[in-house]
C-alpha cells in the first residue's frame, strides 16, 4: 500500500467505513502521525462520524426470546393443556406459540406420552374370594328391620285376624284345613291348603282392639314341634308400647334385641303371595316408591294402613340386605288363621295364637 | 352399604385397586395382600358407606394400606430423587407400555400413585387430595413434576434409539 498526499483521503474513508485491513490501517496511522497537518483533518473528521456511531439504539429488547429460553414455562403450560386444566384464552395462546417454536410440538408429543392408559389386562385373580356371604346380621340397622318385621306381624293380626287370644296354641299335623278365616282374600289359599306339621307357636304379641300393641318377651317354644320359628330371646326395653303408628315406626329406631335362628326348612310351604299383593293393591304407590328410594319409614306414617307398613318393611329388609323374605299365613287344624310369619332365606319371624 | 352392594364393589373395583396397587409395589403378592386388606377394612365399615362414596373410600383405604406396607417392610426404595441412573436406557423396551413402566419406577412413591389415580381412574385434584391426604396444590404439583420426569425420560430413550 503506497499512501500519500493524493490518496490519503481515500484511505482515511475506508478506515473509518472499516473496510481497511489491519496492516492498511497501521500504515495508515502511521502516515497521519508523519503529517501534522493531515492528522488534524483525520481528528476532525473521526470525531463526527464517531459521536454518529455512539448514537446508535440498542435494539436488542425487540428480540423474541428463542425456546430454550421459555422452554419451563411452557412446559407447565403443555401440562396444564394435557391435564385440562387451561382455559379457551390460553389454549389459543399455546396454539398460537406452537407456530411460533416448533420445538413445542416435540414436547407436547412426549408430554401426551406420559399419559399411562389403566391395563385392563391386569385382573385380581379369585377376586370372588374377596366377597361375602349375605349375613343375617350386619348391622344395626338389620335388627331394626327385624324388630320391624315382628311388629308388623302384630298388625297384620290385627288387620286381618282382628281377634285377640293370647293363649298357647298347638296345630296338630294331619289334619286338613277345613275352613277359611280371616280376609276373604285368603279364602281359596286356605281351601287348598295342604296338610301342615305339628307346631306350637308362643303368643307373645297381644293385640288390642284398642290400637294399643304390646310387645312382650317371648317364650320358647316346647322341643317337640317339628316347625320351628324365630324365639326373641331378649329385648330392650322389655315391652313397647305403642298407641298409634308413630309410635310403632318411632320405636323401630330404638328397639334393639337379639334373637335366635332356627330350622328354615318350611319356609316354601308356607308361602302365601295374596297377603303380599293385596297389601300391594292397597298401597299407595307414590308413598311407596319414595320410601323404597329414601329408605326412610317415617314417611308412611300418615298414609298407609299397618298392613302396607309391613309389607313395605319387608321390601326394605329385602333391599338392605338382598335378601327374599316373605310374608306367609298359617293355619289350625281347623284350617284358621292363626297367625302370620316372615319367612327369608335364613330366618324366619312368626306370631300366631 | 349392604352386603349385596359390598360385592358388588368387590366385581367393580377390586381389578382398578389390584392394578392400581400393583403398579406401585410391583409385587403380585403383595398386591393381592394390600387388596384384600383392603376389602377387609371396607367391610368393616361396610353399614356406614355410601355405595356412591364406595370407589373414592377403597382406594384411600388401599392408599394408606400400600404406604403403610411400604414403610413397614421398606421393600422399596424411596424415589424420591431422581439420580443419574434413572435417566439411562436400556435397549430391553420393545413397546410404549413397558417404556412408560419403566418410566414410572422412577417416581417417587407419591408421584406415581397421584399418576395413577389421575390417569387410570380420572381422579380430580380434588378427589386424589382427599384419597392421598394431600391437598389440591400439592396433588398438581406432583403431577406437574411427575410428568416432567417421564416425559424427560422418555425423550431421552427416544433421542438414543
Amino acid at each position: 500500500m503506497n499512501i500519500n498526499r493524493t490518496n490519503y483521503e481515500m484511505y482515511m474513508i475506508d478506515y473509518l467505513d472499516g473496510k481497511l485491513t489491519a496492516i492498511e490501517v497501521s500504515e495508515l496511522l502511521l502516515f497521519i502521525e508523519q503529517h501534522p497537518d493531515i492528522k488534524k483533518e483525520f481528528d476532525l473528521l473521526d470525531t463526527t462520524i464517531l459521536s454518529a456511531e455512539k448514537d446508535h439504539v440498542d435494539t436488542s429488547f425487540l428480540k423474541k426470546p428463542v425456546y430454550a429460553d421459555i422452554k419451563i414455562e411452557f412446559e407447565e403450560k403443555l401440562i396444564a393443556y394435557l391435564e385440562g386444566d387451561l382455559n379457551r384464552s390460553e389454549k389459543v395462546d399455546l396454539e398460537k406459540a406452537f407456530i411460533l417454536y416448533p420445538e413445542l410440538k416435540t414436547d407436547s408429543e412426549l408430554f401426551g406420552r406420559t399419559k399411562i392408559n389403566p391395563e385392563t389386562s391386569i385382573i385380581l385373580e379369585n377376586k370372588q374370594t374377596l366377597k361375602k356371604s349375605v349375613p343375617l346380621f350386619t348391622s344395626y340397622q338389620n335388627y331394626l328391620w327385624r324388630a320391624a318385621a315382628v311388629l308388623v306381624v302384630s298388625g297384620l293380626m290385627f288387620f286381618f285376624i282382628r281377634t285377640p287370644q293370647e293363649k298357647l296354641v298347638t296345630v296338630k299335623s294331619s289334619v286338613e284345613p277345613k275352613t277359611s278365616v280371616g280376609k276373604d282374600h285368603f279364602a281359596h289359599e286356605s281351601s287348598t291348603r295342604p296338610k301342615e306339621n305339628t307346631v306350637k307357636i308362643a303368643t307373645d304379641i297381644k293385640i288390642h282392639r284398642n290400637k294399643k300393641y304390646v310387645l312382650k318377651k317371648r317364650e320358647i317354644p316346647s322341643a317337640n314341634q317339628t316347625l320351628h320359628f324365630e324365639t326373641i330371646e331378649e329385648m330392650e326395653p322389655q315391652q313397647i308400647v305403642l298407641n298409634d303408628r308413630k309410635d310403632l315406626i318411632n320405636s323401630l329406631t330404638t328397639v334393639t334385641y337379639s334373637a335366635k335362628k332356627e330350622s328354615p326348612n318350611t319356609k316354601e310351604e308356607l308361602h302365601f303371595p295374596e297377603l303380599a299383593q293385596f297389601a300391594e293393591i292397597n298401597l299407595n304407590n307414590t308413598t311407596r316408591d319414595v320410601l323404597v328410594e329414601q329408605n326412610k319409614p317415617d314417611s308412611i306414617v300418615n298414609n298407609s294402613t299397618i298392613s302396607n307398613i309391613g309389607l313395605l318393611f319387608v321390601k326394605l329388609y329385602n333391599k338392605t340386605t338382598g335378601d327374599d323374605a316373605k310374608i306367609v299365613k298359617k293355619y289350625n287344624n281347623s284350617g284358621k288363621v292363626i297367625g302370620y310369619a316372615i319367612v327369608a332365606n335364613n330366618f324366619q319371624f312368626a306370631t300366631g295364637k | 352399604m349392604t352386603a349385596i352392594e359390598y360385592n358388588k364393589c368387590v366385581d367393580s373395583y377390586a381389578d382398578a385397586v389390584y392394578r392400581f396397587i400393583l403398579k406401585n409395589v410391583r409385587d403380585k403378592d403383595k398386591a393381592r395382600d394390600i387388596v384384600q386388606d383392603t376389602f377387609e377394612k371396607l367391610w368393616l365399615k361396610v353399614a356406614e358407606i355410601n355405595t356412591e362414596k364406595a370407589k373414592s373410600y377403597l382406594f384411600t383405604i388401599a392408599y394408606h394400606t400400600m404406604i403403610d406396607a411400604i414403610r413397614k417392610e421398606k421393600f422399596q426404595e424411596d424415589f424420591e430423587l431422581v439420580n443419574e441412573e434413572n435417566y439411562t436406557t436400556h435397549n430391553t423396551f420393545n413397546d410404549l407400555k413397558s417404556i412408560v413402566n419403566k418410566a414410572l419406577t422412577k417416581l417417587s412413591d407419591i408421584q406415581r400413585s397421584v399418576i395413577l389415580l389421575r390417569d387410570y381412574e380420572g381422579y380430580s385434584y380434588d378427589e386424589i387430595g382427599e384419597i392421598t391426604g394431600l391437598n389440591e396444590s400439592q396433588v398438581k404439583v406432583y403431577i406437574y413434576r411427575a410428568r416432567i420426569i417421564l416425559k424427560e425420560y422418555i425423550g431421552n430413550l427416544d433421542r438414543v434409539v
